[in-house]
């Protein structure tokens, strides 16, 4: 095993800055469970969907990738609602195990569809970015790392505001905290679970833009933000926006000081380790019950 | 009545026209074996590509001439990926078209029960691209294999890591391994482990991860941490691409990554990284850059549109070594052709498209000559290095 001061400063930069993607994907499905009590199973072939978006408007289209957040938030924005309206509105009332089955059909329609039209290839996109490198003593410091970083704190922020100072944020919160209540003060149960829907989808669509100078596009990819996402939300508090935040950086800093201190391929068993500790010893999550 | 009659009078036109066929003794018939649809069909394509060109080669070429010249005719069979379809079409090649032998069927999962039908129903069956070492390791009469074993893969590796001081003049005594972390990735590496110790060069490291991880850029830290002399790698294509911009990114550029034709002969690894590949060394079964492929590659790319593969490159072969065994055969029947394929002996000449002296098969059904050609990825292009003999350019560190 192999141990030094630079691999540690390494673990933990990398770490910080995938942690940062992971908190921006798990936030809109923490705000879904949070809002309606559901949890997407389709969360990550929503991400994928958005990723094939940026990617082809970067390779073909020769856009600037972080332009292109101005299409997938928008499309994902109005493909979360299409969704919602059409299949899982329906059986909002019915029991979860329905909408669990819906959710993860709706997964596996999306991948399969992703397979029949852009085949099993991975496509990363080569952008000027993806050379970009900052050295800090040995340490080095991906450029679109870094830019998805603080994109995803500024998505973050906005989202933030979005919930805590506008009157649709007022409406989701208090949907979120009791319907029926929000229902009898006026508020359109009915359309804040839509809007809320979208919301989360759309902050899907600015983390495919963020991902995508240095990550790449294939029908799968989703499987791995979904599972990730699932356990920075159970992790963080089911439907934390706070909690989520934290959680998605304390995941991707075990996994990467994981891969830098555990020998062979144990560095997957921390994360998911840390996981049934938490379940076990802290259900309701490291900030689950203060707040909501 | 009308039908029957018309099926009755079919089946006796059908019964006439073989009989004349093989009184005339001018074809024979060639199982050949690949998954021609679902996940894989169009690798399963570039191997009945490279089949068929031998074979029409052959025939063009008049023939099998101690056979009155008769014609080789190849019956196709689909095993759709899945190993159940590969016995089922097994039996009808044997059954029902009564074929000679049968080449197939690049899947290794497919290749082992396919070969076991074979032995069972004692038909010579060849296998081209299939590599799983177990294929030739069951004491099968009727098993003949061209490719190289898995675990020749590392063996390659090593032999050119030892190679590389007089190549160029540095001595390698110490190496970090970085892998994915599923079977193919492990059980390369359990090669790379044996090899490595054989020629009494120290592992540092071994560092594996999953493919499908977001970042590797620690994993990549934790092998730079060590400084070895150079990298070898088990990779698929996403992991490779990660890997060769977090080492371009971490100025690792002085070592070289030697990688088990993995994700890195996929054109997409030159297509996505661009400039960043410069420098990755890789094995592959066939490079149209090798001496004198060339030729071959532009008949094959005029009848095809594409480049000769490593699969169509060992079907191609595979339809030459079956044409060499009929002619010393000088019959159709399977165990005078198992007899003659036992006894294979091709040298080196216009139809030897692997880079050896000869094709023979040892006891087990192995051919022990299947060397791998080591490339590099030189100005956007990979170039064969290895074995000197057929290397184009040297290698550059």
């Amino acid at each position: 095993m192999v141990f030094s001061l630079a691999l540690l400063g390494q673990a933990l930069v990398t770490g910080l800055l995938i942690g940062g993607i992971f908190s921006l994907v798990s936030v809109g499905l923490s705000m879904i469970w949070g809002v309606m009590r559901i949890i997407n199973f389709a969360h990550g072939e929503f991400l994928m969907v958005a990723m094939y978006i940026a990617f082809f408007l970067v390779a073909k289209g020769g856009w600037d990738p972080y332009l292109t957040i101005l299409v997938t938030a928008p499309a994902l924005f109005l493909i979360g609602m299409l969704i919602f309206q059409l299949t899982i509105r329906p059986i909002l009332k019915d029991p979860p195990i329905n909408l669990i089955l819906l959710t993860v059909g709706i997964s596996l329609i999306l991948q399969s569809l992703a397979l029949m039209f852009f085949k099993a290839d991975v496509r990363s996109a080569n952008t000027i970015y993806t050379h970009m490198n900052i050295m800090l003593g040995s340490v080095v410091i991906r450029g679109p790392q870094l830019i998805s970083f603080v994109g995803a704190g500024v998505a973050a922020l906005a989202l933030y505001w979005l919930l805590h100072k506008t009157d649709i944020g007022g409406a989701i919160r208090a949907t979120a905290q009791n319907s029926a209540a929000a229902t009898l003060v006026g508020v359109n149960v009915r359309n804040t679970y839509l809007l809320a829907f979208g919301i989360g989808s759309a902050s899907l669509g600015v983390a495919a833009s963020l991902i995508i100078p240095f990550y790449y596009a294939s029908p799968t990819v989703g499987q791995f933000f979904g599972l990730i996402a699932y356990v920075v939300v159970v992790l963080g508090g089911l439907g934390n926006f706070l909690g989520s935040l934290i959680a998605g950086l304390i995941i991707g800093l075990t996994e990467s000081v994981g891969a830098a201190v555990l020998p062979g391929s144990l560095a997957r068993l921390a994360t998911f380790g840390l996981f049934i500790v938490m379940l076990l010893f802290r259900p309701q999550g490291i900030l689950g019950g203060k707040q909501r | 009545m009308i039908g029957l009659k018309s099926a009755l009078s079919l089946t006796a036109l059908a019964l006439a026209l073989s009989a004349s066929a093989s009184a005339a003794g001018n074809t024979i018939k060639i199982g050949a074996l690949f998954p021609l649809s679902g996940d894989v069909a169009k690798l399963g394509e570039a191997n009945k590509n490279g089949l068929r060109l031998a074979v029409d080669e052959i025939n063009a070429a008049g023939g099998i001439a101690s056979m009155g010249g008769a014609k080789i005719e190849l019956v196709w069979g689909d095993t759709q990926g899945k190993p159940e379809i590969g016995i089922g079409e097994v039996t009808r090649l044997v059954e029902q078209e009564k074929v000679s032998a049968i080449v197939g069927c690049f899947q290794s999962s497919v290749t082992l029960p396919a070969t076991q039908a074979a032995e069972r129903l004692g038909v010579p069956f060849l296998d081209n691209i299939a590599t799983s070492d177990k294929i030739t390791e069951r004491g099968f009469k009727y098993t003949f294999r061209i490719c190289p074993k898995a675990s020749w893969y590392a063996k390659d590796q090593v032999g050119f890591v030892k190679d590389l001081k007089a190549l160029t003049g540095k001595n390698v005594t110490k190496v970090a391994l970085l892998h994915e972390n599923t079977d193919f990735g492990e059980s390369t590496a359990a090669g790379q482990k044996k090899y490595l110790q054989e020629a009494g060069i120290q592992v540092l490291i071994e560092v594996k991860y999953s493919a499908s991880a977001p970042d590797l850029t620690t994993e990549v830290a934790k092998v730079k941490a060590v400084n070895p002399d150079v990298v070898l790698t088990v990779v698929y294509l996403n992991d490779a691409v990660l890997i060769a911009r977090a080492r371009e990114a971490m100025g690792m550029t002085k070592i070289p990554f030697i990688d088990a034709a993995g994700g890195t002969i996929d054109p997409q690894f030159l297509k996505q990284l661009g400039k960043t590949a410069e420098g990755w060394i890789t094995e592959v079964e066939f490079t149209k850059f090798a001496p004198g492929a060339n030729v071959l590659n532009d008949k094959y790319f005029n009848a095809f549109g594409e480049d000769i593969t490593g699969d169509s490159a060992y079907a191609y072969q595979a339809g030459w070594v079956i044409g060499d065994a009929l002619q010393r055969a000088a019959s159709s029947d399977r165990n005078m052709l198992r007899n003659a394929l036992a006894k294979m002996d091709m040298p080196a000449g216009k139809h030897m498209i692997l880079p050896t002296n000869h094709i023979f098969f040892d006891n087990t059904g192995q051919n022990p000559n299947a060397p791998l050609f080591v490339v590099q990825v030189q100005n956007g292009t990979m170039v064969p290095v290895w074995p000197a003999k057929y290397a184009a350019k040297k290698v550059q560190m």
